[in-house]
């Protein structure tokens, strides 16, 4: 047993090749002109919305049940995320893409959860030169209020003048409680004026006072909204119990007038006829008929479908296609004469079109009439020059400037959509612009490269951070890989019954719990933001997606060889191949 | 000891007492005895290495190649389509110079399927640097399982120990099972070149350049098998002067007179024994070459063996389409470039495991003592 086999070849090291150093000499990736790219893309849905917010970001910090830095992502994009979670018009959620594999995620209602949930403070904005300029901000509705988050974010010194008694424009005197209760807007709006920002209420701005304001500010920032009311013109309109719609739902003594009503009749089918008919039924009480007259199909009425079917849940009847003609009655407003109408969409300008319709005319009672069929601005109290007559707005042009340059201007003051949303947009184009002009930035350059995609959005996080995110590319349904999902339902919002919230302005939608609302985060496709899934990390075979920190990849060129097994199993479109030439 | 063994559980023995210590196997008929042999052993706790039950007999070979580069003696065994599975990896055994010690049963290769013995499943693997061993019978294969490990350890090269089906693995024979201390005697513990440090981690098998690493690498082994012909014939001696038995890498028996020569391998032949005696009663000058070792092809003692003959005949279990017998070509190009060169007849007898009779034989080497040239193409005998 001592004795050993001798070995019978020469040298034992030399018959076969060893590699003691490490294979990394042979650079495998230069056999290969196709290379992923990872590269985090737009979401349909953050192209959507009007604020830029950066959905898929916030939504996967809340899938951890992590509310604090989802609110923080929020409040990087939209100083209102508990208003417009309520609100919003929600055009992300028309863009989603798991419209397309089973139902929309409830994105606004994970905006409330996470503004009602989490706690943050809103992120100090990028100026290395430390510019203070002083600032006028008129008007603190949203747009003004998105504004002044905005300018003082940047450090600048933001004054914000209101004629009311209370900031929060039509947030507050517009919107019913039931749905945005005023200690949500307090919080709000709070949080904003926490960051330094001068209120002054009570102090309406007239021609003498824009002088003033002038001479004591670089920079003049008007969102006064659109408060007078749309007139129905050739009908008599005024007087008794003929109301428009913003007056009365701004005014206690105004809506105490229907208290004892038997036929209320809301001419308009907006979202402010819709606000006021359900207000009306709430005040009026349960027995009152109360009837929305629109001259639209009653399926296409203008307001958000929701709101629509709540009224109808209320009680409130719809009557399409009949304008208001005639209101009659001897002493007092006994009935209305409705004429025929027809709304009809211009092939060609896209415009709809009233007509005349067919059929009789309709008589309904009515002891109370609301008018409310659209706002005007009261742009009487400004320079001729920046006033678009036709409109009666006022006027500005892509970066928020009226032609007067140091007038901007945002929310329904200007030619937009009148939606919540929208004005914050539009404080924030022009917070931007005048923070680039104060600092001698190049606006013309900057601000395109924070334009969100072919919408109309900006992202203040891409102006701070450098994103690395591609804002000009969507991730599309078609370029994600879906096969690890399920079809699964939404977690809807509970709202309390018809009968319960008639009788008083509680908030009629329960938000999501926690629970729910981290269910409901979890259903998120992510389109085109990286949430460290780690599953290119873990199939490369070269062992070439290398991890850069937190949700943060990368290629190592010379060792892919472009089998694209990433870009294929990446859920999210983050990874793309590209032909690259060698 | 005297024993009553099949040839499978005769390279079961043989495995346990050369104490090979990983033995990655997966069965398939007619080897699988072999594998439960050990199995057996194994939950007995008298095997004293450890079996793994791998997927593939693919992944057989790879684990013994790792195991063996780690300086593990190893073993396995397979038959038929499970050898033309681990084709792949047989060169990865032979290229990276692991002694790995392989129990073969022939068996046909599918399609058709079918489970009688033909070489042709070995054979077609000639050249993947294995060294080929077929035996006559059990005894044989045991010993030959025991000499394998001394020299494959010596020339750190792989090495096939081929039985036929059925003849070899199934029938019980009467054999001699030397004692576990001689054998330990024989075959000492491996010393192996150990590839693999943790603290210095190794890659084998990456890639090299062409001419200056690659061609080198493969010349080095073909005279590594050159020389492995010295190592198994002092392997042979020895085991014969310990154990009094030896084989060769090739036997002549009656050849030294003889017209004619046959040559068999394998389990023919021990019938090829009996028909050469009968042909001798007959007067016919006819004698035997056996060849044993097919890789390295013992080229020079088959040309000392047939050198005096006039006509060889060949009987070949397996069947190259398109050529011959596999053995027949071998044997002619063995002897292209000597003085001495016999006519060569070849016959495709026993595929799939037909019996081949010792009146088949003799008929067949009457039939060439009167042919007067031997014929281009193989005769098929339907047996």
């Amino acid at each position: 047993m001592t004795r050993q086999i001798t070995l019978r070849v020469g040298n034992v090291e030399t018959i076969i090749p060893v590699s003691r150093v490490s294979t990394e000499v042979f650079k495998t990736g230069q056999w290969s002109s196709r290379k992923p790219s990872y590269r985090q893309k737009l979401s349909p849905c953050r192209e959507a919305c009007p604020t830029g917010n950066n959905i898929p970001a916030m939504i996967s910090h809340a899938s951890k049940g992590d509310f604090d830095g989802a609110l923080a992502l929020l409040l990087q994009e939209n100083p209102l995320p508990g208003v417009c979670g309520r609100v919003c018009y929600h055009p992300c959620q028309t863009k989603c893409n798991r419209n397309e594999f089973d139902e929309t995620v409830e994105i606004r209602a994970l905006e409330r959860a996470i503004a009602d949930l989490g706690n943050a403070t809103p992120p100090t904005g990028s100026n290395p030169e430390d510019r203070k300029t002083a600032i006028a901000v008129i008007g603190s509705g949203p747009a003004g209020l998105s504004a002044a988050y905005f300018l003082r974010l940047f450090g600048h010194k933001v004054t914000v003048f209101e004629s009311r008694r209370e900031a929060g424009g039509v947030l507050r005197y517009g919107i019913p409680e039931y749905r945005l209760p005023k200690d949500i807007l307090a919080r709000e709006i709070g949080r904003i004026l926490a960051l330094g920002i001068d209120l002054k209420t009570d102090e309406r701005i007239n021609g003498d006072g824009l002088e003033r304001l002038q001479k004591e500010f670089e920079y003049i920032f008007l969102g006064i909204g659109a408060w007078l009311p749309e007139k129905l013109g050739a009908v008599p309109d005024e007087g008794g119990p003929i109301l428009y719609g913003l007056d009365f739902l701004c005014d206690e003594r105004k809506k105490d007038l229907c208290r004892g009503k038997k036929n209320v009749v809301v001419i308009g089918g907006g979202d402010v006829a819709v606000d006021v008919a359900r207000t009306a039924r709430r005040l009026a009480g349960p027995e009152t008929v109360i009837t929305m007259v629109a001259p639209e199909k009653e399926g296409d009425f203008p307001a958000i479908p929701e709101g629509i079917g709540e009224a109808k849940e209320e009680g409130i009847s719809m009557r399409g296609e009949y304008r208001p003609v005639q209101f009659l009655g001897r002493d007092r407003l006994e009935q209305v004469r409705l004429a025929r109408t027809r709304v009809e969409k211009e092939p060609v300008t896209g415009k709809y079109v009233l007509s005349q319709g067919e059929g009789d005319d309709l008589l309904i009672d009515a002891d109370m009439v609301l008018i409310s069929i659209g706002q005007r601005a009261d742009t009487g109290l400004f320079l001729p020059e920046i006033i678009d007559k036709d409109f009666s707005r006022v006027f500005v042009n892509s970066f928020g400037m009226t032609p007067l340059p140091r007038f901007y201007a945002g929310g329904d003051l200007v030619r937009q959509k009148p939606a919540v949303a929208d004005a914050i947009l539009s404080g924030k184009r022009a917070a931007l612009s005048i923070h680039l002009k104060a600092n001698g930035y190049d606006a013309e350059r900057i601000m395109p490269a924070l334009a969100l995609g072919q919408g109309s959005s900006l992202s203040m996080g891409a102006y701070n951070e450098n994103g690395r995110i591609d804002l000009k590319k969507v991730a599309q349904f078609a370029d994600l890989t879906t096969l690890l999902c399920r079809k699964t339902k939404p977690n809807a919002q509970a709202k309390s019954p018809p009968e319960a919230r008639v009788t008083g302005f509680r908030e009629v939608t329960k938000g999501l719990d926690r629970h729910a609302a981290i269910d409901e985060a979890k259903r998120c496709f992510y389109c085109g933001s990286c949430n460290g899934c780690d599953l290119c990390f873990f199939l490369c075979p070269d062992i070439s997606i290398m991890k850069e920190g937190d949700r943060m990849y990368s290629v190592k060129t010379d060792y892919c060889k472009g089998c694209g097994i990433c870009a294929t199993i990446c859920p999210r479109d983050v990874i793309e191949l590209e032909e690259r030439l060698p | 000891m005297r024993e009553l063994l099949s040839g499978n559980y005769a390279i079961a023995e043989a495995v346990r007492m050369a104490r090979a210590q990983l033995i990655p196997a997966y069965p398939i008929t007619p080897q699988t005895p072999i594998y439960e042999r050990l199995s057996e052993m194994e939950s007995q706790g008298t095997l004293p290495g450890t079996m793994v039950r791998v997927e593939s007999e693919h992944s057989a070979m790879a684990m013994c190649v790792a195991a063996s580069l780690a300086g593990v003696r190893v073993f396995t065994a397979t038959s038929s389509q499970g050898i033309a599975l681990m084709h792949e990896m047989l060169h990865f055994a032979s290229g990276n110079r692991v002694p790995v010690v392989m129990g073969c049963v022939n068996r046909v290769l599918a399609a058709p399927w079918s489970f009688g013995s033909d070489q042709t499943d070995t054979l077609s693997q000639r050249d993947t640097g294995w060294m080929q061993f077929y035996c006559e019978d059990n005894q044989e294969a045991f010993d030959t399982i025991i000499q394998a490990y001394r020299i494959s350890e010596a020339t750190l090269l792989p090495s096939m120990v081929i039985i036929d089906a059925f003849f070899n693995s199934h029938f019980i024979e009467p054999m001699e099972l030397p004692d576990q201390d001689q054998i330990d005697l024989f075959l000492p513990p491996p010393v192996l070149p150990e590839r693999f440090d943790l603290d210095n981690p190794a890659f084998v098998s990456n890639v090299v350049t062409a001419g200056s690493q690659f061609l080198p690498f493969r010349e080095t082994a073909f005279y590594d098998m050159e020389n492995a012909k010295e190592v198994i014939k002092e392997v042979d001696q020895e085991y014969r002067a310990q154990f009094g038995r030896g084989y060769g890498m090739v036997e002549g028996i009656k050849t030294d007179d003889a017209r004619l020569v046959l040559v068999t391998s394998g389990s023919m032949t021990s019938t090829a024994r009996m028909a050469i005696d009968g042909l001798r009663a007959k007067g016919a000058r006819v004698g035997l070459l056996k060849i044993k070792a097919f890789r390295p092809f013992p080229w020079r003692e088959v040309r000392d063996v047939l050198q005096d003959a006039a006509k060889v005949v060949v009987i070949d279990r397996n069947i190259s389409l398109g050529k011959e017998g596999i053995f027949c070509q071998e044997l002619k190009s063995a002897i292209a470039n000597s003085t001495a060169r016999p006519q060569v007849h070849g016959y495709i007898a026993g595929l799939d495991g037909v019996d081949v009779s010792p009146e088949i034989l003799e008929n067949i080497c009457l039939e060439v003592l009167d042919k007067e040239a031997p014929d281009d193409l193989p005769v098929w005998v339907r047996g």
